[in-house]
């Protein structure tokens, strides 16, 4: 028998009981019939299926229906009988922002999402709130007038009510909402943790696996601090890992480049770490600040540096009855950092090179040096052999061993053939170490 | 600006923002059959066997022997199948298997096992003998010009695929049922689709109709595409007992396996005499795909428009497009012109730099003026309003100043600044519009006083549905509201020619604008009353002979300049888009909002193909298939772009309007690979032009440094 997972959709009590793995997208367009959101790429590369969930904007083709356990579900039907709609409905019309159609659903859930944020955005808020809406048709300049002339208006409006589901949502077989039952959970192997689906709804037979679901397992949504670590729950969203105080500025920044908002809503940093990839953005970060992750499983636990958890491409030191439940980052040491991001684009971008670097400098001497480079080899580069030949010196000694330092980074990086080139992805990686040590006077 | 052009909501707002607008991907499932088409795997060859997986009730293939009528569709020339045992490109439908689960017959496609006998196929366009179109153009005395000439300069030029990614793919659904066949869906042009529909299954006229549904956008990409996705449904739907077959692609077969932007490959040899000009030889070759689809119109374009917006006295064009096996090329936004405009655009300033000489006024010294002949001994019959509209961008974009501050950086972001002016012959190559299309609209005006518009054209996001009511309500003098439009089934309106070249509000715009005129003389109220009005050539026009390539091609011109600065990033390679700037005449706009807004979309569909797009095939293979990998700007890529209209209004064009949609994707390029360029201090002959190719400049920029040293 399936579970039942209840939430609400437009304001009204579902109860559903068909397969958890099923697409909410292809739910709500073959189910439902709500066909105003629309499917564009189902790879969460376009934003035509946006919906809005517990008040965030979410591609619903990366959301499996069993994720939804307690959750609010808006659609643009939903939707569209609100003042904000009214609002926003007379701004696009009044500088004809809609072409073909395709992207507007979607296009508007980015912009409620917005406004129910901003009173007065700017046009970077704007660009950037709208960032994962591919439109091929207006060139965005009359989707960026009509949010700001809305946003004008909105003052004026109620956002649409967003009630909750009101018992507690804890369905033990599927979604639990306790680590204990996570864990039980994860002893059976023929289940896939699902923490936020923006990486494994991707595959296009995503719908025919068995997951079970851990966004909701209250020990792993919290950010909190001790006295040595800032502790991650491996279930925090980027977005949730942005807005909160205790996240240090390098991941931040990290963070607030991945993708687009619905995926940076969605995606968490335990998936991030866990679906093993180079590319990953916040394990980037989680590798050059030499983090931990706590281990758990049903009758075990331990504390892995995040290091030593990568093994080979999309291989990880993960048991198969273990979830990755918190990721330790050092509280102190991390303020003087050096982040870029090489995609092909300013969203939606995976990258194609990435660098980040810390140097920690008290009282003239560099107490701490390290780098790490994403998106190279098959596991993020992580060399503090070499780092080490900075660590100790003064600025002034540093800078007499910085071409033995860069030649042998130089011989160190090797870049996995890709679909980008060898020498560029190496080039680049050269240029930004460099320039690390140059912004640091070295 | 005439009244006309006042911005008024636009017709199809509301349903498209409430999400209730119905696309052929919304309608309901229930009883329908679901298509999926079985792609050649090979690049060319013969299938040998095809063999299926025991299929259970309900499931069933076609293929081309089930095609009743010509296995051929419809379009140009017939080349192009229905359905082929003998492939000639990775992913030519080989067949279609059908039935009630669209995931079971995703499992059951790929379970079947084809054998082929492969053969050696050709992939690069330049190593082609196949030559599918090749068109002259022999205007003046180039021979004496090149003998005379104190030297010859000499460049080739390269541009690369491009993906339309409309954001709704290609769709469509077929019923036959008591013998007659309806097919509905994503497109552009309803009375292609009628007659290549008829040519496959044999079926009459009259037992065939074609309906647009509400289409996610085209771009040219819905113009020659849907025509044979609807001959493979129809003939699917025949063995369907009187149930609907849909076929809707997912991303990657839309991308893989529909038509793209024509690679081209220009080379130009220009003579110089006292540092000027004085003639061109030009060889414009064009990679067709594996079947001509819309190759020869493409490339007739591409011909007469080599020589860009400039007088030059003496030329020689050869225009020629080549059969390779790869995806059939097809139309695209600015159709053949795009290639040519930023070959042209990069030779005019490598010249001047040649000559040591500014480009841009350079460039300005040959544009061609009213009265001028163009490249087929034509005439420019209206006023040039380049030199005005380049004025305006130069100073919008503050061009001379910033070229000033961008010398000698040297610091880690480099910026440039470039500026192109260019050109769209507005509606059909040569006698098209006379000889082929022969458009028809009507008006049918009910006893109530309302009246309703009939046209083939289509509204794919373009805004057809609100300009053309514009239009009938103004000449009419009825409110908007009395005047009605749908999108087309051709069992009730007739063939006012496909949506595309920029057409439909100069041409079909006008001859409403006509019928409107004889409905107002013969207007009796309380009575029904239908007026039909037939394209008739214009008189001024200088007759084209498309044998030997002369005459006019086009009755007017649209007109742009467009500047674009770009800053680089000399660590990464990464290009970023600060400013963009453009000056568009297209006549008269009919709605303003409308047309910055196809200006604004064309101007970033353009920067995209410069700098971001690829989809260069390996072995005929697409290798960036997905949304993912296949990079168009997102709305943090481009700043806000600074559009504004010059209007030189055509008489012939409804209220002076011209020919709009096209103009925007043909100067966009040039312009920034021209910023590219000079901000890298190098010549480039290519796009697109991306941070790799940046990387490799400086890369050997740094190597040479080093070797001075």
């Amino acid at each position: 028998m399936q579970s039942l997972i209840k939430f609400i959709l437009n304001n009204e009590n579902i109860i559903y009981s068909e397969s958890p793995s099923v697409r909410l997208l292809d739910w709500l367009r073959d189910s439902q019939k709500l066909t105003g959101t629309k499917c564009g790429c189902k790879e969460g590369e376009c934003g035509a299926c946006a919906v809005i969930i517990n008040g965030k904007l979410i591609n619903s083709c990366l959301v499996a229906m069993g994720s939804l356990c307690g959750a609010n579900v808006l659609t643009i039907e939903g939707y569209s009988s609100t003042a904000r709609f009214a609002a926003l409905d007379m701004a696009y019309a009044s500088v004809s922002a809609v072409q073909c159609g395709f992207c507007i659903p979607g296009m508007i859930m980015a912009s409620e999402c917005l406004l129910a944020e901003k009173n007065y955005p700017t046009e970077n808020d704007i660009r950037t709130a709208i960032s994962g809406n591919i439109c091929r048709c207006t060139g965005y300049n009359a989707i960026v007038k009509a949010i700001a002339i809305a946003s004008d208006a909105v003052e004026y409006t109620v956002p649409p009510i967003r009630k909750r589901w009101d018992e507690v949502m804890d369905v033990k077989e599927l979604a639990p909402t306790s680590l204990y039952d996570a864990l039980e959970l994860r002893k059976n192997k023929a289940l896939i943790p699902y923490s936020g689906g923006t990486d494994i709804m991707v595959s296009g037979l995503c719908s025919q696996n068995s997951y079970f679901f851990i966004n909701n397992v209250s020990e792993m949504r919290q950010i909190i601090s001790d006295d040595k670590y800032i502790r991650f729950g491996a279930a925090c969203s980027f977005t949730e890992s942005i807005s909160n105080p205790l996240t240090p500025a390098i991941l931040k920044e990290a963070c607030k480049q991945i993708a687009a908002p619905a995926i940076r809503n969605a995606g968490t940093l335990g998936g991030n770490i866990a679906n093993g990839s180079a590319k990953a953005d916040a394990a980037l970060i989680f590798m050059v600040t030499d983090s931990l992750l706590r281990l758990v499983s049903a009758n075990n636990e331990r504390i892995l540096p995040v290091k030593d958890f990568y093994l080979g491409k999309g291989a990880t030191a993960l048991a198969d009855d273990e979830l990755i439940v918190e990721i330790l980052m050092p509280k102190h040491g991390l303020d003087n950092y050096y982040y870029k991001k090489v995609g092909a684009r300013n969203a939606l971008a995976i990258s194609r090179t990435s660098f980040a670097g810390i140097m920690d400098i008290e009282n003239g001497v560099i107490k701490n040096n390290a780098t790490a480079f994403g998106a190279v080899k098959d596991i993020i580069i992580r060399l503090p052999e070499i780092d080490k030949k900075l660590i100790g010196k003064t600025i002034e000694e540093a800078k007499a061993v910085k071409e033995v330092y860069l030649e042998a980074y130089d011989e160190a990086i090797i870049p996995r053939p890709g679909r980008v080139g060898v020498e560029y992805r190496k080039d680049i990686c050269m240029n930004l170490l460099r320039d690390f040590l140059d912004s640091n006077g070295i | 600006m005439n009244p006309i052009s006042n911005s008024v909501t636009k017709r199809d707002h509301s349903i498209k923002i409430n999400g209730s607008a119905v696309y052929v991907c919304d309608y309901p499932t229930e009883g329908m059959l679901f298509g999926r088409i079985l792609r050649s795997g090979i690049a060319k060859g013969t299938v040998k066997n095809v063999k299926l997986p025991e299929l259970p009730q309900g499931y069933y293939y076609v293929d081309k022997t089930d095609v009743p009528g010509f296995n051929e569709v419809h379009m140009i020339q017939d080349d192009t199948p229905v359905f082929t045992d003998n492939p000639q490109f990775i992913g030519d439908p080989v067949g279609m298997l059908v039935g009630v689960d669209e995931l079971l017959v995703n499992e059951f496609l790929l379970k079947i096992e084809v054998e082929y006998d492969e053969e050696t196929p050709v992939f690069d366009a330049r190593l082609s003998e196949d030559v599918f179109f090749a068109y002259d153009i022999d205007k003046g005395d180039t021979d004496s010009a090149f003998a005379n000439a104190d030297r010859i300069i000499e460049y080739s030029y390269e541009t690369g695929l491009q993906e339309h990614i409309y954001l709704e793919t290609n769709g469509m659904i077929a019923q036959y049922k008591d013998g007659k066949m309806n097919v509905h869906g994503s497109m552009q042009c309803p009375y292609y689709l009628h007659r290549a529909v008829v040519h496959a299954t044999g079926l009459r006229h009259e037992d065939i109709s074609i309906r647009q549904d509400v289409t996610g956008g085209g771009f040219g990409g819905k113009e020659d595409f849907p025509s044979t996705l609807a001959c493979q449904v129809a003939v699917a739907a025949l063995k369907a007992n009187g149930k609907p077959v849909r076929v809707v692609f997912e991303r990657e077969e839309d991308i893989t396996a529909t038509s793209k932007r024509h690679p081209s490959y220009c080379t130009y040899k220009a003579a110089i005499k006292g540092g000027r000009i004085t003639g061109m030889i030009v060889d414009v070759l064009l990679d067709a795909g594996a079947y001509t689809t819309m190759s020869m119109v493409v490339l007739q374009r591409a011909t007469n428009g080599a020589c860009g917006v400039y007088d030059i006295p003496n030329i020689k064009i050869h225009g020629h497009a080549r059969k390779t096996n790869t995806i059939p090329n097809g139309a695209f936004r600015g159709f053949g012109g795009p290639q040519v405009f930023f070959a042209i655009e990069m030779l005019m300033t490598h010249i001047a730099k040649e000559l040591d000489t500014e480009p841009v006024k350079f460039k300005k010294s040959y544009f061609v003026n009213q009265g001028d002949s163009t490249s087929t001994d034509g005439v420019y019959h209206f006023p040039v309003p380049l030199p005005v509209m380049l004025d305006d961008v130069l100073s919008d974009s503050g061009y001379y100043e910033k070229l000033e501050l961008f010398k000698n950086q040297n610091g880690r972001f480099r910026r440039g600044i470039g500026v192109s002016a260019v050109f769209h012959g507005a509606g059909f190559t040569g006698n098209g519009e006379r000889d082929v299309i022969k458009a028809t609209v009507r008006l049918s005006k009910s006893a109530d006083g309302k009246v309703e518009i009939l046209t083939g054209n289509t509204d794919m996001g373009q805004g057809l549905l609100t300009t053309l009511v514009k239009i009938v309500a103004k000449e009419l003098d009825i409110p908007p509201d009395d005047v009605i439009l749908t999108l087309p089934d051709t069992r009730r309106v007739p063939d006012s020619g496909p949506t595309v070249a920029s057409r439909s509000v100069m041409i079909v715009g006008e001859l409403l604008r006509r019928a409107c005129l004889s409905l107002k003389n013969e207007w009796i109220d309380g009575e029904e009353q239908t007026v039909e009005q037939h394209y008739r050539h214009p008189d001024f026009l200088i007759p084209f002979d498309a044998e030997v390539f002369k005459g006019d091609a086009y009755p007017t011109y649209s007109w742009a300049v467009n500047a674009v600065e770009v800053e680089i990033d000399t660590l990464t390679g990464y290009i970023s888009i600060p400013g963009a700037w453009g000056s568009f005449d297209v006549g008269t706009p009919i709605d303003e909002n409308i047309v910055i807004g196809q200006m604004e979309g064309g101007f970033l569909q353009s920067l995209g193909w410069g700098i971001m797009e690829n989809c260069a095939p390996r072995n005929g293979k697409i290798g960036n298939k997905l949304l993912c990998d296949y990079i168009v700007p997102t709305s943090l890529d481009v700043t806000d772009m600074n559009v504004r209209l010059y209007v030189e209004e055509y008489p012939e064009g409804p209220f002076g309007a011209k020919g709009a949609g096209e103009m925007p994707h043909v100067g966009g390029a040039p312009a920034i690979i021209e910023a590219v360029q000079n901000a890298l201090g190098i010549n480039i002959y290519r796009l697109p032009f991306m941070a790799e190719d940046v990387m490799d400049v400086l890369r050997s920029q740094k190597a040479a440094e080093k070797e001075v040293r």
